[in-house]
């Protein structure tokens, strides 16, 4: 099956694009998908831990499992003021 | 009127949105590009169908929440200049015992997919 990833700030600066095309096997979770990005674009890895995931604009679980045409948005943590 | 745009939010029309005659008091808060050590400017970068799709729950939340009759919010996207309004919420209370806290910042900030990335000093 195929799905969009959308990259936001950071992300898609390291990527290089803000849209990309993902070719999966049936039953693939977020997760796996994002580890699967890491292993394709090792200098994410450093901000897996603050990743927000979205499917279809609605923030999911790594556990989610993917379905063909899904939209999948990797968001930076939305850094706010100092005081 | 739940926007998010690049450019200047026109403060009197974001008012004239939430006019009623039915209403006593319209609540406004403005929330600016504070000029912190290093930052010049704040860049803004929006998943914007997610964040529209987020802050129209919000409002609706906020209505159901505090009994307000109009509620408009609108954010900047793309680069804002230290003192330029980022983000702005109006709202309409019943009356003078409603009074809420449209500047909800934590769960807004949880909330909606709007990014913020400063901008140093050259």
């Amino acid at each position: 099956m195929q799905i969009q990833v959308r990259l936001f700030a950071t992300y898609r600066e390291i990527v290089g694009e803000g849209q990309l095309a993902w070719t999966l096997r049936d039953g693939t979770t977020v997760g796996q998908l994002v580890d699967a990005i890491f292993a394709k674009y090792p200098r994410l890895l450093g901000h897996g831990n603050s990743m927000l995931l979205a499917v279809n604009q609605e923030v999911v679980r790594p556990d989610a499992v993917l379905r063909e045409g899904d939209e999948v948005a990797l968001l930076p943590p939305v850094s706010g003021g100092r005081r | 009127m739940i926007e998010i745009q690049r450019n200047r939010i026109d403060v009197e029309t974001v008012v004239d949105s939430v006019r009623r005659p039915d209403a006593g008091a319209i609540v406004v808060f403005l929330g600016t590009v504070r000029a912190d050590p290093d930052v010049r400017a704040l860049d803004y970068e929006v998943y914007k169908p997610m964040a529209l799709r987020t802050l129209t729950e919000l409002v609706k939340r906020a209505r159901e929440k505090f009994g307000i009759l109009e509620l408009s919010i609108v954010h900047r996207a793309g680069r804002v200049p230290v003192g330029g309004v980022r983000r702005m919420f109006l709202g309409h209370g019943r009356s003078q015992t409603d009074r809420p806290d449209l500047e909800d910042r934590g769960r807004y900030r949880r909330a909606a997919p709007v990014g913020q990335e400063g901008t140093p000093e050259v």
